[in-house]
């Protein structure tokens, strides 16, 4: 399948967490998405993963819990790791 | 024999999607998109158009005064929020964190508190269609016990989803009313209820004033604990 483009997942959080007044082109791909970058905070890393394990059927079986913050990190990093963990296309 | 509350009122605020009804010079009033633009947007978009019409009003009666105790009351609250919960629930899916963080009936109460950093006590009621009556009530107590301090009441009801719609018999419009209670009043609300005015053998439904009445005061309204009248002086 192919690779998931950042642009593609700064559309899909702005839309999953409602955030008003702010365009993908705004987002950096390297910028952090929690506390000091974008402002998401811990309910809203819960709505994420949930919305993106739905949407794309996320396979997680075999990934440590502990990498997850790791992943959430950036739309770069979210996009890498939803690109080598998706099942389908959206 | 009536009781009768003499309530101190400093500002009060309307606002529903529908638009005024009177021209009184005392409310401000408002109609179409709630302004909560006082609200940081990172906070205000967890809002639902209830929490967003309630905050409108209540950012309008306060202004920029300091903290104050608050009571907020509704009697359905965010049951739009409650019925997506339930229903992820009953399909064995894990619901949406953020419709649960926010179905709870504090929730529009906790953004105000946190939006105004305000660790004031605050309260948040439900008591059927008597809600604004009592949340009236509860605030008048909460500024007659500290009266150097304003109170600040908001009221904020929407219409049930449609699968629980026929739950409710007196279905009201979406809308949000604040009033800050205090001193030197500007206006005063006079709530008289006469108990002994009860209809005997009254069961199940219960009238008592409500918000959307607020602009047009009167009475007498029925209810199984007497009958209610108002006037703003």
């Amino acid at each position: 399948m192919q690779d998931i483009t950042t642009t593609e997942i700064k559309h899909f959080i702005i839309r999953t967490l409602d955030l008003e007044d702010i365009q993908p082109e705004e987002i950096e791909d390297e910028q952090p998405l929690f506390k000091d970058g974008l402002g998401l905070d811990s309910i809203d890393a819960f709505e994420l993963g949930l919305a993106l394990k739905k949407a794309y059927r996320l396979n997680l079986d075999s990934e440590d819990v502990s990498s997850f913050a790791h992943h959430f990190r950036t739309p770069a990093s979210l996009a890498a790791f939803v690109s080598s963990h998706r099942q389908v296309t959206i | 024999m009536p009781h009768t509350f003499k309530i101190p009122l400093l500002r009060a605020s309307v606002w529903s999607q529908a638009g005024p009804v009177s021209l009184s010079p005392f409310l401000d009033q408002a109609a179409g998109a709630p302004d909560v633009a006082f609200l940081d947007p990172l906070i205000r978009r967890r809002l639902s158009p209830l929490g967003r019409g309630m905050l409108h009003c209540a950012h309008r009666a306060v202004g920029n005064l300091g903290p104050m105790p608050s009571v907020f009351c509704s009697r359905h609250g965010e049951a739009s929020r409650t019925l997506p919960v339930l229903d992820d629930l009953a399909q064995g899916l894990q619901p949406s964190p953020a419709q649960f963080t926010m179905n709870v009936h504090n929730a529009t109460a906790g953004i105000w508190s946190i939006a105004r950093r305000d660790p004031s006590p605050s309260l948040s009621l439900a008591a059927g269609p008597e809600t604004f009556a009592w949340g009236l009530v509860e605030a008048h107590a909460i500024h007659t016990a500290g009266p150097d301090v304003p109170v600040l009441l908001v009221h904020g009801d929407a219409p049930l989803p449609p699968l629980l719609a026929t739950f409710d018999v007196v279905p009201q419009p979406l809308h949000a009313l604040a009033l800050l209670i205090g001193l030197p009043a500007r206006h005063h609300l006079v709530l008289t209820w006469a108990p002994e005015a009860r209809t005997p053998g009254v069961q199940g439904l219960r009238e008592g004033p409500r918000a959307t009445d607020f602009e047009a005061p009167g009475g007498p309204w029925s209810s199984a604990d007497g009958a209610w009248i108002w006037r703003v002086d």
